[in-house]
């Protein structure tokens, strides 16, 4: 599907998507942000390709294939999926209730939807605590990108002092750095 | 101190380590050498006679997973090897897990072997021999690669798969393997004149790729870290394109990012296409 051609939202996309996973059996969607050639005709914008909101499609795609999400649950009520932060993170700090979960007793789907903890890291702490208890220093070893996970697991030997925190308050400070804004098509 | 060495077969190896763990030799005892420079302090010992009295039961699992990392070109190579089977052989299963600092490093080592494969399999160009010369040599394909691990064996199969009974022939700085329609020769010293031919063969077809690849650069798109997480620059040297990528980069960093797509595509005419008639 092409990004940013239109005036579609990230809804229609996503929904779109969704649909043609589960009513059609595809097996991959394909998101391309539109990237004008020189004159094309004024009815485009001529503007750089939207490549953040290209990513963040293929975030929320992969949330959709593979980790058991459903189109609304991503979307929230604005219609586009947020720039800052990746629909991951921005899910987790919607359902606060749900979180801390503790890394040695949660379910795997339930594991899987903590923000900087993928699907395979999920496959390894569910093989590691089977042989033992997890620590906060084997999720270190495990790669998983504690910046984002910190405020929402719970392991044998710690507890989140952010987890009283409010969500604005989280978001701010995970936020990622905007790129300097990408020169627009023809100055 | 043990120090063997194990001709970086890992056959050798495992029968070498099948005899070190029935005799319960603990892993800081023993060394493997590795190329010409020999740990100085290891003082050849022959490896004790029969199989001990220890008797391990290690997964079935674990045996892949190190043949894998063994092929894995660096530092421990295969003492590491060594310290994950004494641990798992000695039931601490958490050594070929990744949530352990050892096990993740034999995990890190079979990420890189398998990615490896991958590469051999992205960038491996074949070049069409000529006739007469295909004829001549039994040859019509010929590649130059230079793999950072030892994959070259167990990763080529791939391409007697995709190229049927053509016959063809992977040269590296190493080792070597050639198919000829029907079995694989896989050389562990890639013999001179396969190396010379992989390298001097010419490509009719890499003029016409070149011109394909600029026209079909988008530098709008362009995003050197990807580009070098997925193609590393290590490659380029053995890719027609390889030239092309640091003067297409340059351009598009100079503003041409700004205009979209190649100018030279846009200023074409086109084809008019007639609509079909009903």
């Amino acid at each position: 599907m092409i990004v940013g051609a239109d005036s579609t939202d990230d809804s229609t996309l996503l929904r779109n998507a969704e649909s043609l996973y589960q009513g059609y059996g595809l097996k991959r969607v394909y998101y391309s942000a539109f990237s004008p050639i020189p004159d094309s005709p004024g009815s485009v914008p001529l503007a750089a390709p939207p490549l953040l909101r290209e990513h963040r499609l293929y975030q929320a795609d992969f949330l959709l294939r593979g980790y058991g999400y459903k189109a609304g649950e991503l979307l929230g009520q604005s219609g586009n999926l947020a720039l800052d932060i990746d629909p991951k993170l921005a899910w987790a700090l919607a359902n606060r209730e749900v979180f801390p979960l503790d890394v040695n007793r949660a379910e795997p789907a339930l594991l899987a939807r903590i923000p900087g903890i993928g699907l395979r890291s999920v496959q390894r702490l569910v093989a590691l605590r089977r042989e033992r208890r997890v620590r906060y220093d084997d999720l270190i070893q495990l790669r998983c990108v504690l910046e984002k996970a910190r405020p929402f697991i719970v392991t044998s030997d710690y507890r989140p002092a952010q987890a009283e925190l409010r969500s604005g308050l989280l978001r701010a400070r995970l936020r990622e750095p905007q790129a300097p804004v990408q020169m627009g098509l023809w100055g | 101190m043990i120090a063997l060495d194990c001709d970086g077969l890992f056959a050798t190896w495992r029968d070498q380590a099948r005899v070190l763990l029935g005799h319960g030799i603990d892993p800081s005892q023993v060394t493997w050498l590795q190329g010409p420079v020999a740990d100085l302090l290891a003082v050849p010992t022959a490896l004790p006679e029969g199989a001990g009295p220890f008797r391990a039961k290690v997964p079935a699992a674990l045996l892949s997973q190190l043949e894998q990392a063994a092929r894995y070109r660096g530092e421990h190579r295969w003492n590491l090897l060594y310290e994950v089977l004494w641990r798992v052989a000695h039931g601490d299963r958490t050594a070929m897990l990744a949530g352990d600092r050892l096990g993740s490093e034999l995990q890190r080592r079979i990420k890189q072997v398998n990615r490896e494969a991958h590469h051999l399999h992205a960038f491996v160009r074949f070049v069409p021999l000529p006739e007469v010369l295909a004829e001549q040599l039994h040859l019509d394909l010929v590649a130059y690669h230079e793999p950072a691990h030892d994959i070259l064996e167990s990763a080529s199969a791939h391409f007697a798969d995709r190229l049927g009974r053509l016959r063809w022939m992977i040269a590296t700085a190493h080792d070597g393997i050639r198919f000829d329609g029907q079995a694989f020769d896989y050389q562990r010293q890639c013999p001179e004149p396969w190396r010379q031919w992989a390298r001097n063969a010419e490509d009719p077809g890499a003029e016409l790729w070149r011109t394909y690849y600029r026209h079909t650069f988008n530098p709008a798109r362009l995003n050197p870290d990807a580009l070098r997480l997925h193609m590393p620059g290590r490659f380029w040297r053995h890719l027609p394109e390889g030239m092309l990528i640091p003067q297409l980069e340059g351009q598009a960093r100079q503003g041409k990012q700004r205009d979209g797509q190649a100018l030279e595509v846009a200023s074409r005419a086109g084809k008019q296409i007639s609509k079909p008639m009903r």
